[in-house]
């Protein structure tokens, strides 16, 4: 890349991390507590909590500009672009102190212990080079810092400790639903979710059910990094430089990493110098980094002599199946992302003509903008006379269920470089290539048989199918996976890059399979583990 | 991000920041057929909505094309009548807005989207909904504080396929 001079040389940090999201902000707290000096860099700035929609009447208005979940729509300063011409899925994320926790439901389901034998077990995918069981404390520690409610004791999973918080009311909505499921007779638990519901400190009031959680939580009930491991980390020292885009990470003649190369809030170009560098940018923003970090040493992008990195890419494979009651369902109430889920089908089942399985999430559905304006043109409620009563139809008279499919790694859906788009410095901007598979395709027409039935055994009167939905790539994984062996994947079992010994990852890049449940708890408890690891090791693989 | 805001009440008249006089009486005669009022819920000419589709408009240039564009098509269409489009009965309106609907639907759209966004975000409207208005501080909290009953959850616990051992 074309070299204007740096600005500016800070002190060396022991460890760097990008990204104050998720994972970053898990492996901030955890090296700072350790007594290392920690920089975070992230792109973004805090959010004001004045700031979020749901304090003023136009709340749902922002959905359609600057809280949209979607950096292509919304186009802030902070926000790099994501070339999305040959996928049919959108990636979703927000870029600011917090991450995509910002936008977040908080659905916090743990993987199975099968999720991480899937090749030994149904002869797909690869396996991950640890178990369950290993991860387990992990997830633990991870659920206590932050708060989760919940219920344990369901035995469609492995035990848990009691959660931190009660579970969230079932309400109206939760009332129908559980009704179908049990003439059913399928599984169903109340979600373990990623969020309060008593206070926790000053900071943190409980959730008071105001609805929308994709806009943000103005509360800080919703257990997003900003308001549990971030504040923590600066405590402990940490330090957090926000609006600081990393534009590449740097090497020494060794090859390992000695630093990386940022644009300030002002444009001007800064130079962090680290021993360990540890990325966080989640599972587009780290290839893609990787991938502008290029140098004589590593012609093909930084930790990519397997040529691995952005391959493997991951959404969960989404549809969509909403039902329409004939009862008011107060569906407008309560977190809209989180109720409760079945994984009747999680596991492979022969007959079904596909490997893995699927999670079906049921969520609340929408406030009332949102149900006028539908998906998009052409799908609004009419106008004119008929308008008050389509839409009274289904104000808080609907629920959604939304069916998560297992993704498999396949090495053509991929994160590359963008031929043609670049973020406001210039830097070039990610591109996402993916198809879905025949798999994924049968299991999401299973998963919309399966949602029908069981919302017309709850009772809708209507039920209308997204078979495929476009705006649904929340999860980001697989792009630098986790493997023994250099030739199959980017970093080893704690995260170090096979080919830069004091580089880490730590979002869900790493990831070897997707499971069909939510990526968070599982990230977030990698994050810990990786920075545990680091902090015992901290000598023998710094620079 | 700067912090949004908040929306303000119309002007007593004249013009909006972007919308002239005109423009803004045509606006709330249309808002009107696309937002009758009914027992329940207040026509959208009772409420702020054409005000706050102005503000959108000046907060967001990007926006001002299309929904300029709707507002044109409109007056050309009932430029048959010599007093325009509020000279037209309800079906002779309703009939414009369909021919524009036709003719021009991406315009249509942008003036659909912005009249229904103006429309629930007013706070009658949403008070009609019985919604609290904003959400926050209020919420829900009585329903956040009901208990959930776990011997709902009996079957399940009795029934379900244990989790797969690997
Ligand atoms: C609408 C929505 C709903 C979701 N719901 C759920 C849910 O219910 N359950 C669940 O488990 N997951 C959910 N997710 C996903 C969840 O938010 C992510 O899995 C999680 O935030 C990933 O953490 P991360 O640290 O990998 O990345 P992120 O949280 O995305 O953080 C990455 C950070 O890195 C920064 N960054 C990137 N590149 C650079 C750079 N070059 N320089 C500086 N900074 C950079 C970004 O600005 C960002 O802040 C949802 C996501 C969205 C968008």
């Amino acid at each position: 890349m074309a070299e204007p001079g740096p600005d500016g040389v800070s002190a060396p940090a022991d460890v760097v991390i990008v990204g104050a999201g998720a994972s970053g902000a898990a492996a901030a707290w955890a090296l700072a507590r350790a007594g290392l000096r920690v920089v975070v860099l992230e792109q973004g700035d805090w959010i004001d909590p004045s700031a979020y929609p749901q304090n003023r009447i136009d709340a749902e208005r922002f959905r359609q500009s600057v809280f949209n979940r979607d950096p292509n729509v919304r186009r802030l300063p902070e926000d790099y672009p994501v070339d999305v011409t040959d996928t049919p899925v959108d990636p979703l994320m927000f870029n600011a102190v917090g991450g995509s926790t910002i936008h977040w439901s908080g659905h916090f389901p743990r993987f199975r212990p099968s999720d991480f034998r899937v090749r030994s077990l149904d002869g797909v995918g690869h396996d991950w080079p640890l178990d369950y069981w290993e991860l387990e404390p992990y997830y633990e520690a991870n659920d206590a810092a932050i708060g989760v409610t919940g219920l344990n004791g369901d035995p469609a999973n492995p035990p848990r400790l009691p959660r931190s918080d009660r579970p969230l009311p079932l309400g109206a909505a939760g009332e129908a639903v559980v009704g179908g499921l049990e003439r059913l007779g399928w599984h169903w638990w109340p979600s373990d979710v990623a969020m309060i519901t008593a206070p926790r400190d000053t900071a943190r009031a409980a959730c008071n059910g105001c609805g929308p959680c994709d806009l943000g939580c103005p509360v800080g009930a919703m257990s997003s990094a900003h308001v549990t491991y971030l504040p923590d980390a600066l405590a402990l020292g940490a330090e957090l430089i926000t609006r600081a885009r990393v534009r590449e990470l740097t090497v020494d003649d060794t090859g390992l990493v000695d630093g990386v190369v940022y644009y300030d809030r002002d444009g001007h170009l800064q130079v962090q110098p680290a021993r360990v560098v540890v990325l966080g940018a989640n599972g587009v923003g780290t290839p893609r980094l990787l991938l502008n970090s290029v140098s004589a040493r590593f012609p093909g992008g930084l930790a990519n002599s397997s040529d691995q990195v952005g391959r493997n890419f991951m959404f969960h494979p989404v549809a969509t199946v909403k039902g329409i009651f004939p009862q008011r369902l107060d569906t407008e109430r309560g977190p809209n992302g989180a109720l409760l889920h079945s994984q009747e089908f999680y596991e492979t089942d022969p007959d079904r003509g596909a490997t893995r399985g699927f999670t079906l999430q049921v969520v609340r559905h929408d406030l009332p903008l949102g149900l006028a304006l539908g998906d998009g043109p052409g799908k609004r409620l009419p106008w004119g006379a008929a308008h008050h009563e389509a839409h009274r139809a289904l104000f808080s008279h609907g629920v959604t269920v939304v069916v998560i499919a297992e993704d498999l790694p396949e090495a053509h859906n991929r994160v590359t470089l963008s031929p043609t788009e670049t973020d406001g410095h210039g830097i070039a901007a990610p591109k996402v290539t993916y198809t879905l598979s025949d798999n994924s395709r049968v299991l999401l027409e299973h998963g919309v048989a399966r949602a029908t039935e069981l919302l017309e055994a709850c009772g809708a009167h209507t039920v209308t199918v997204d078979p495929f939905t476009r705006v649904s790539g929340w999860h980001l994984m697989g792009t630098t996976r986790m493997g023994d062996d250099p030739a199959t994947s980017v970093v080893d079992r704690w995260g170090r890059c096979h080919d830069v010994g004091n580089l880490f990852v730590v979002d869900g890049s790493v990831f070897v399979t997707s499971a069909p449940v939510n990526p968070t708890s599982t990230i977030q408890a990698l994050a810990r583990r990786s920075a545990d690891w680091l902090i015992e090791h901290f000598e023998e693989v710094a620079r | 991000m700067n912090p949004p805001v908040e929306p303000s009440r119309p002007s007593s008249g004249g013009h909006g920041a972007v919308l002239t006089a005109g423009d803004l009486a045509l606006l709330g005669a249309v808002l009107d057929r696309l937002l009758p009022g009914d027992g329940t819920m207040p026509a959208a000419g009772d409420t702020a909505a054409a005000a706050a589709v102005d503000r959108y408009l000046a907060e967001s240039p990007a926006l001002r094309p299309p929904v300029l564009a709707a507002l044109a098509r409109i007056r050309v269409a009932a430029a048959g009548h010599p007093d325009g489009f509020a000279g037209l009965d309800g079906d002779g309106r309703d009939g414009v807005l369909r021919s524009v609907e036709t003719d021009a639907p991406d315009a249509f759209d942008a003036l659909l989207v912005q009249a229904y966004t103006g429309y629930y975000s007013d706070i009658v409207v949403q008070r009609a909904l019985g919604l609290p208005s904003p959400l926050q501080p209020t919420g829900y909290p009585a329903m956040m504080q009901a208990p959930f009953d776990e011997r709902r959850l009996d079957r399940v616990r009795a029934t379900a396929k244990p989790w797969r051992t690997a």
